[in-house]
């Protein structure tokens, strides 16, 4: 077996874990009901997913100089 | 990349494909979230944070068949949520390696290989999803985990080693 092989094999184990592990929830569980709070965040993403994202990941200039 | 990631989201079609990822799936992240978390503001912080890990790696998740982008969406989820667990709790388990390991001893078939790696202590697991189907580099793996590349690079060595000699000593046809 080479290496591909066996990463390759890896990526349908884990794969399956997760549908062994997560189908009944997927399946069976009421759904998922966001707080108005979040409902409202999820429009501004949708609205401009990259700007939503710069934000979320913006690292304050202040920190940008004590880590350079 | 920032420069792509400007141009792929700012596009059009991009946005609408994000729109219908974002509609067929949330509810089923918010269902993983959920579970793994129990207290809703927790689970809304964990899918956020997951929609920011898909914005992030978006090339690679327009290019990931249907069926598969649901797993790979929970693999995200449960990993953001289980992240946000262990920053309430503030402890890092001790994970034992070898207990899993241990018992390995009978014979298995692809079933049990499959329960065996879902039973894998948390950071083992997390570290081979991140590698094996998310594709993160080793650093990426690293800062989102919160441990050296060092221990990404024992945690995918000792997966892939299980993987091998359950592979050999069980002779699975596959």
């Amino acid at each position: 077996m080479t290496e591909d092989d066996l990463d390759g094999l890896m990526h349908h184990v884990l794969m399956d874990a997760l549908r062994m592990e997560w189908s009944d929830t997927l399946n069976a569980a009421p759904s998922f009901v966001a707080s108005r709070r979040f409902q409202a965040q999820v429009r501004t993403m949708l609205a401009d997913p990259f700007a939503w994202y710069r934000k979320k990941t913006l690292v304050p200039s202040g920190k940008k100089r004590f880590e350079t | 990349m920032l420069i792509y990631l400007i141009s792929l989201v700012n596009d059009e079609n991009e946005r609408e494909k994000f729109t219908a990822i974002y509609r067929q799936y949330h509810n089923q992240m918010g269902k993983v979230a959920l579970r793994v978390l129990a207290e809703q503001k927790d689970a809304e912080d964990a899918v956020q944070n997951a929609w920011i890990q898909v914005i992030k790696h978006f090339q690679k998740v327009s290019e990931i068949p249907g069926e598969e982008l649901l797993f790979w969406l929970i693999s995200i989820t449960k990993n953001e949520a289980l992240m946000i667990l262990r920053t309430k709790r503030n402890t890092t388990s001790f994970e034992e390696w070898d207990s899993v390991t241990e018992a390995t001893n009978g014979t298995l078939d692809y079933q049990e290989l499959v329960a065996l790696f879902a039973k894998l202590p948390t950071t083992y697991r997390a570290t081979l999803e991140m590698k094996f189907l998310l594709q993160y580099t080793d650093h990426e793996i690293s800062q989102h985990l919160g441990i050296s590349e060092t221990a990404v690079s024992t945690r995918v060595s000792r997966g892939r080693s299980l993987l091998r000699d359950l592979v050999i000593k069980e002779g699975l046809l596959l």
